[in-house]
């Protein structure tokens, strides 16, 4: 092995906080998200001879992550009520209760959480790596190879959705009126 | 008003990019001059600003477990090498 070589601990061990923000995202569970982190990093080193030096180990390990919960984890979880990928809400116009979006602010984690786990996969984990975690598109399309205008159009659908979704919370939760009186 | 203003259609399609930072310092002067006069493109980049600092907020603070970790740096050096 070369002196100057990465070891696996040096490249992977930096983003196991992402890992596991990313893995407790698409499994909605703690102990299942330590699992499916602890699954990656022993097949990521498994792995590691065919890792490029100088390319994005952070891509390449969610790559891993993302297609250890694919075949292991998704099939197992969640029964949350679909949502409706046709019905893409309008942004509000400037007649709107709350035109700027202040009560997403007030909105409680458990209620995004709720919007966010209710979205398909493919379009959740595109919020996940870009929104929260801030990935740029290049690296998200790279991490699900995917191409870039995939990305760019499942995040704009998955946004308006869960803006949608959220704007319902918020009415419920009377942190803004409701746009149309309900019957 | 400058000769190379945009128009609405124009910021919108580049709001994402703005918001991200993304975008080269030149169209950020644009963008910001059509934002600074176009009461309804401002509205919307604050609503698209609301809604993702409320994802970043979900994001942050959360760590990989003390636990996970250490049971990590032990399986990884159980593991046998290549090379």
């Amino acid at each position: 092995m070369s002196a100057s070589a990465p070891s696996f601990e040096s490249e992977a061990l930096p983003h196991l906080d992402t890992l596991y923000r990313v893995a407790l995202r698409l499994t909605n569970n703690a102990a299942a998200a330590e699992d499916l982190v602890q699954d990656t990093m022993l097949r990521a080193l498994r792995a590691w001879g065919g890792f490029r030096p100088g390319s994005n180990a952070r891509a390449w390990l969610v790559t891993i992550l993302r297609n250890q919960f694919i075949s292991g984890w998704r099939s197992s979880k969640r029964g949350a009520q679909p949502v409706d990928l046709e019905a893409v809400p309008e942004l509000p116009d400037m007649d709107d209760p709350d035109p700027e979006g202040r009560f997403f602010a007030d909105l409680v984690d458990d209620e995004v959480l709720a919007a966010l786990d209710a979205l398909p996969d493919e379009f959740r984990e595109v919020v996940v790596l870009s929104d929260l975690e801030g990935l740029p598109y290049a690296e998200v399309a790279e991490a699900l190879g995917i191409p870039l205008g995939t990305v760019k159009s499942r995040i704009f659908r998955a946004r308006r959705i869960l803006q949608g979704q959220l704007r319902r919370y918020a009415e419920e939760s009377g942190l803004i009126r409701p746009t149309e009186p309900t019957p | 008003m400058t000769h190379d203003a945009i128009n609405c259609t124009a910021a919108l399609a580049e709001l994402d990019a703005f918001l991200r930072g993304e975008l080269p310092a030149d169209s950020v002067e644009r963008m910001q001059g059509h934002l600074d006069r176009c009461r309804h493109c401002a509205q919307i980049g604050r609503y698209e600003q609301a809604f993702r600092d409320r994802l970043q907020r979900l994001g942050s603070g959360t760590e990989c477990p003390p636990s996970l970790r250490e049971r990590i740096a032990t399986l990884l050096g159980d593991e046998p090498r290549s090379g």
